[in-house]
């Protein structure tokens, strides 16, 4: 029984330890797992954009692009962003997000307060 | 990890036959062509049903190889699950995920390795003890040992 309960933690032990060593080794750089989930993560983005300039209406206005190129320069670097890495599409909607502030009316009224105002 | 030797008897052509079986039936899934070794436990689990009213011999290594699946079903069920939340709930690929595949997947190959010798060796009639499981099999299994009808 003694040499039974010796040779379970034996092979207990021998199955942790070789996955402690091999935890040490680093599989993601081997397996290159960062430009497989990088690559990943593009194709529907760039499956998106190809989307949304076929069907949406892309704006390109300059009137447009440079007032908001000169808020977002700001918000870049108050915030330290590199704005090498973000990239902005405006694209015109009809859909309109709005933000309740007084909970008291419905969205639609909200909606037309501002209008009017 | 495996010792050869002589059994308390010899065994009959048929019974090193029907014991050897038993460590073939836990390589069924390789002949099902699919990669799920819970199919290699199911296989023995009902071969070592069948056969435990048998000789000593094929009791035996009945045992010995059932319980041989049994451990490797808990390194593999981990592993499965492991996977699943992985693809399912956002689990992140980390290197211990992958150290722990290539563990699971080493102790699958030595038991399948060891499974071969076996079978091999047990046809001819040769008594073959694996490390830890033919000690654990010696406490269960005895030569007039038969498993109650209840439990089943």
């Amino acid at each position: 029984m003694k040499i039974l309960l010796f040779q379970a933690i034996i092979s207990i032990s021998l199955f942790f330890g070789i996955w402690g060593l091999l935890t040490n080794v680093n599989w993601i750089s081997i397996f290159q797992m960062e430009r497989i989930q990088e690559n990943t993560e593009e194709k529907p983005g760039e499956l998106y954009w190809k989307l949304f300039n076929e069907y949406e209406g892309v704006i390109k206005n300059i009137e447009v692009l440079a007032p908001l190129d000169s808020i977002l320069s700001k918000i870049y670097t108050s915030n330290n962003i590199d704005r090498t890495q973000i990239k902005v599409h405006i694209i015109e909607s009809d859909e309109i997000s709005t933000k309740n502030q007084n909970p008291g009316i419905s969205e639609k009224d909200a909606m037309e307060n501002r209008e009017l105002n | 990890m495996i010792s050869t030797g002589k059994f308390a008897y010899e065994p009959k052509d048929d019974e090193a036959e029907k014991a050897s079986n038993s460590y073939v039936m836990s390589l069924a899934a390789l002949t099902a062509g699919l990669p799920l070794p819970i199919i290699n436990l199911i296989a023995t689990f009902f071969f070592f049903i069948a056969n435990r009213k048998g000789t000593y011999f094929v009791r035996w290594h009945c045992t010995q190889a059932l319980l041989s699946q049994f451990s490797l079903l808990f390194i593999n069920s981990f592993g499965f699950w492991w996977t699943t939340a992985i693809l399912f709930d956002s689990e992140p690929i980390t290197n211990r995920y992958f150290s722990y595949l290539i563990t699971a997947f080493i102790f699958n190959l030595a038991e399948f390795i060891t499974t071969i010798y076996t079978a091999v060796h047990t046809r001819k009639g040769i008594h073959v003890s694996w490390w830890f499981y033919g000690r654990l099999t010696d406490l269960l299994c005895h030569p007039k040992t038969e498993i109650p009808k209840k439990l089943f």
